[in-house]
């Protein structure tokens, strides 16, 4: 078994998730009270638009078949027409993808590069401020309704100091603030974990061998113990990939990023559900993807979990 | 076989039950004890104790009528006559705050107690019976963790509609999988343990096994988890509210008053500022209490973290 | 050669402070390691044995700290040094190999890598670059296949593979001082044997001074030139390993010999009692309330190292009256 035949695996167990994911939605969709076809289409529409959204939805026809048609279609990436737009949906979502994940990276990024250094830092020195300092911003951040933040972080940068852009995507410093925000909802937890796996890794018996054998502090720290602790922290972020997308949905709000979660909002005011059905299919199959992801770099990691793993897969 | 307490004379079964009682009663008081120790603890539930006041007095309490509108003195700064303000319809932002209490906080528990109770019982079910039943189950709990529980709620929302009940519906049903999860987990565990297998042996339903003895186990848990969920939940809700996918309009839910309440933000913060506080409060007080709740009944966790 | 001073250690004291009270682990300990021997250090755990060899590593940290007295190396007092002038001496002039091959073993990285990292430390070539001299080295160790273990992780091994790869990290630097602690006592009675041969075999090839510590007594009468017993963060017997093992003359010294006689088996010697608190240590003789020959006297004055014969001491009040 090698690396790529693991991820090859796990992509096909993927797959029965993912089809129950358009299940779900497809038959969420069909739950709207009344006609689905005059509900979208609002009270004003005509008979000929409600015909052409039935048409649309294929909603004279049987409802599995209706199923596999719309199942087919997605797997071949066609998520519909957009009732409000026109447009094919997928077009839609993919002019926005890049904003989200641009968004969730450079967030990712930020507390990943604060957070877990600060942890470090209370770790190596757990009974001075900077360890405390850690246990009240964790606590802090996941208590944090980000939006607020948000509104705060613009108020004071932008409305006061002038310093950086309150909305939209225009100049590269738009997304300092959204990031930052957001970066702030994962931080707290990153240095929580860090700060005590570090703590538990730092009083493990194979760092005094590594300082036996000579090894700087920066070795022993930053290669041995760091190693040791990225598997927790990694759990971690799995963990919070979730908090990570649903935060983006508002944290792009706030900030009028264009991105998918502004999208999706609008959408629902607009009740264009083959648009909403998409999104939410596109961020179920983002929020899958990861997490695999995730289990692919323990893999990496850990040469015991890629024995294990693989000796289950055989 | 675990014969663990075997050698029970039957003379003494009434001291036994006393004794069982007398150990219940003092682990109840040493867990009292570890939560009250903890400072932290010990503040989130003076801060609870405050807001659910709120939640309950409400409407007696506040000064003003949170919907009486007076559009002369709209977006008001905070001033001796009305602490935090008035909003862009002239209401007073401390009387909605404090009549809103119930909304934010109520959705929160209502939304936690639909998740937890529907989802300890699927937990329990799936787990204690295991084969189709928990094949099933599992499935349905693979397919809807897919979902991160914002966008799941979102997408129940957009459905059903804005509403108190229809939010509680969405946040709660956005909790289920992660219940089911959990009890699921715990049930196996309790089920190779010897006082499930005795009950077993000596013929007691799948039913009394379950409340009488996999509950129980649980129960820790499922507590310690659930007071992580309302501060969670809090934050869904009013995240759900500001996004204007939560309550109806006048309704003074927190998270609503920030999301009406933003596009004066550039003028008028203060209009923002003082729902978030509170929101913020609340959620912190619900976390500070789940560590203490963690501390206090679950000895491993408690044992890690010394 | 042989027979000149390699490590003096003078009055060292290390104590841990703890929020209950100073813990005095080493408390006023003095001998010398002489150049080529094998010396023993015997006791049970709490006796302050492991953190002697902590300090002479380098390797005590807060709570605990070297309160006082002097650790002389070829000359250079040790705890002088500065970390970094530590660091170098540590792992190759004096090395370790640990005690327990499951846990001293980082998971993460190959056995090769952890063994190279020896010379990436003293002379700062990257260990991927090392790693034939890594092989070289569980040759050494007779390691059975060692490019391929070089090339596994630590959890591949058995426990005496890992043992054998804890010893070539030791003498990966050719030391001259070694420091074994308890490096068989995790391990199957056969693989014992065979790991202490291989230890003596290297000490000669090599040619190492030993510090071998054990709580077995038994063991270290096999091996050891000299044996130095310690109790309560004090060295209460030293001499030469025959004298002091045929004619110990300290009641501990009989204590620990004759619990364990042939049950190797048994971890942990069977003298009744425990070993003291090292907060508040008894009053006198530290070993008296376990002794069998306790009189009065012992509870009030604390003995001395008195001098049996040439090279051979013992604290005991038996030979002060």
């Amino acid at each position: 078994m090698t690396l790529a035949k693991y991820v090859a695996k796990r992509l096909l167990q993927a797959i029965p998730t993912l089809i129950g994911v358009v299940l779900f939605m497809f038959i969420l969709i069909r739950m709207l009270p009344g006609d689905p076809a005059r509900l979208i289409a609002g009270i004003e529409a005509t008979e000929e638009d409600v015909e052409r959204i039935r048409e649309i939805l294929g909603l004279n026809r049987p409802l599995y078949v209706q199923f596999i048609d719309y199942m087919k279609d997605v797997f071949t990436g066609d998520l519909g027409t957009s009732i409000r737009f026109g447009t094919p949906v997928i077009g839609e979502i993919m002019e926005r993808l890049p904003y989200t994940i641009q968004l969730a990276l450079v967030s990712e990024f930020l507390a990943v590069i604060l957070g877990v250094p600060l942890g470090i830092m209370a770790a190596l020195r757990p009974y001075s401020a900077r360890g405390y300092l850690a246990t009240v911003f964790a606590l802090i951040g996941s208590s944090m309704p980000i939006y607020w933040m948000g509104l705060m972080f613009i108020y004071l940068f932008s409305v006061r100091l002038k310093w950086l852009p309150s909305s939209g995507a225009d100049s590269p410093s738009s997304i300092i603030l959204p990031a930052l925000t957001l970066s702030l909802l994962l931080m707290g937890n990153l240095m929580r974990i860090t700060k005590a796996s570090f703590q538990e890794v730092l009083g493990e018996n194979y760092i005094t061998t590594v300082r036996a054998k000579g090894l700087s502090e920066r070795i022993v720290i930053y290669r041995h113990a760091l190693k040791n602790a990225s598997v927790p922290i990694i759990t971690i972020m799995g963990i919070q990939l979730g908090t990570l997308l649903g935060g983006a949905i508002l944290t792009e709000t706030v900030f009028a990023w264009p991105g998918l979660g502004t999208l999706l909002i609008d959408a629902i005011s607009y009740r264009d559900y083959p648009l909403i059905q998409g999104i939410v299919i596109v961020f179920a199959t983002m929020f899958v993807l990861i997490n695999l992801i995730v289990d692919v770099i323990y893999a990496i990691i850990d040469p015991r979990v890629r024995e294990q793993l693989w000796a289950a897969e055989e | 076989m675990g014969g663990r307490g075997v050698k029970v004379s039957t003379s003494g079964i009434g001291d036994i039950q006393a004794k069982i009682r007398e150990a219940k009663r003092a682990a109840r008081r040493r867990a009292l004890y570890k939560f009250r120790a903890n400072k932290g603890a010990v503040a989130g539930a003076f801060i609870l104790g405050f807001m659910l006041v709120l939640a309950v007095l409400g409407p007696y309490i506040a000064p003003e009528d949170p919907y009486a509108f007076d559009l002369r003195r709209k977006l008001e700064p905070p001033s001796w006559d009305s602490p935090f303000g008035r909003d862009e319809l002239g209401r007073d932002i401390l009387s909605r705050i404090i009549v809103g209490a119930r909304y934010s906080i109520g959705i929160a528990l209502a939304s936690v107690f639909l998740g937890s109770v529907v989802g300890v019982f699927l937990g329990l079910v799936s787990g204690y019976y295991g084969r189709v039943v928990d094949s099933i189950i599992q499935r349905i709990t693979d397919v809807l963790l897919a979902f991160p529980i914002i966008i799941l709620s979102i997408a129940l929302i957009a459905v059903m509609g804005v509403g108190v009940t229809n939010l509680v519906l969405a946040i709660g049903i956005s909790t289920i999988p992660v219940y089911i999860r959990l009890v699921r987990g715990l049930t196996l565990q309790a089920k190779s343990r010897e006082f499930v297998i005795a009950a077993r042996a000596m013929g007691k339903s799948g039913f009394y096994i379950m409340r009488k003895h996999i509950l129980p186990h649980v129960l820790p848990t499922v507590i310690v988890q659930s007071s992580y969920y309302l501060g969670f939940t809090i934050l869904i809700a009013s995240g759900l509210g500001f996004l204007g996918l939560g309550v109806k309009p006048p309704t003074p839910e927190w998270g609503a008053m920030l999301g009406s309440g933003r596009t004066y933000l550039f003028s008028y913060p203060h209009v923002v500022t003082f729902p978030g506080i509170f929101i913020l409060l609340t959620a912190l007080a619900f976390n500070l209490v789940g560590d203490g709740l963690r501390d206090a009944l679950d000895p491993r966790a408690g044992a890690y973290r010394r | 050669m042989d027979g000149e001073t390699l490590l003096s250690v003078r009055d060292l004291r290390v104590y841990y402070h703890l929020p209950q009270g100073v813990v005095k682990a080493v408390d006023g300990v003095s001998f010398e390691v002489r150049r080529g021997e094998v010396l023993g250090i015997a006791g049970e755990s709490g006796s302050g044995k492991s953190t002697l060899i902590s300090a002479i590593m380098g390797l005590v940290s807060p709570p605990g700290r070297i309160e006082g007295g002097q650790i002389i190396f070829e000359g250079r007092d040790l705890t002088k040094l500065s970390p970094e002038e530590y660091r170098r001496i540590r792992g190759k002039d004096i090395a370790m190999v640990f005690q327990d091959p499951v846990t001293y073993l980082d998971p993460l990285f190959t056995n090769g890598f952890q063994i190279a990292e020896v010379y990436e430390a003293h002379e700062g070539v990257k260990p991927k670059k090392a790693l034939d001299r890594a092989v070289q080295v569980l040759k050494m160790v007779r390691m059975a296949d060692p490019e391929r273990r070089a090339h596994s992780y630590p959890h591949q091994l058995s426990g005496g593979m890992r043992q054998r790869v804890l010893i070539s990290m030791g003498i990966a630097a050719r030391p001259k001082l070694l420091i074994a602690d308890e490096p068989t006592s995790a391990l199957d009675v056969t693989i014992q044997a065979e790991i202490i041969e291989l230890l003596m075999d290297l000490k000669r090839d090599l040619g190492m001074t030993v510090l071998f510590v054990s709580h077995d007594l038994n063991l270290l009468a096999e091996i050891t030139d000299r044996i130095m017993v310690m109790y309560a963060g004090k060295i209460v017997e030293i001499g030469p390993t025959r004298e002091v093992v045929n004619n110990p003359q300290h009641p501990y010294t009989e204590a620990l010999l004759g619990s364990f006689g042939f049950e190797r088996k048994k971890k942990y010697p069977a003298i009744k009692g425990y070993p003291p608190s090292l907060i508040t240590p008894p009053p006198g003789c530290r070993f008296h309330p376990r002794c069998p020959k306790a009189f009065p006297e012992c509870s009030k004055r604390e003995p001395h190292l008195i001098e049996i014969k040439p090279g051979w001491r013992a604290a005991c009040l038996l030979h002060e009256s």
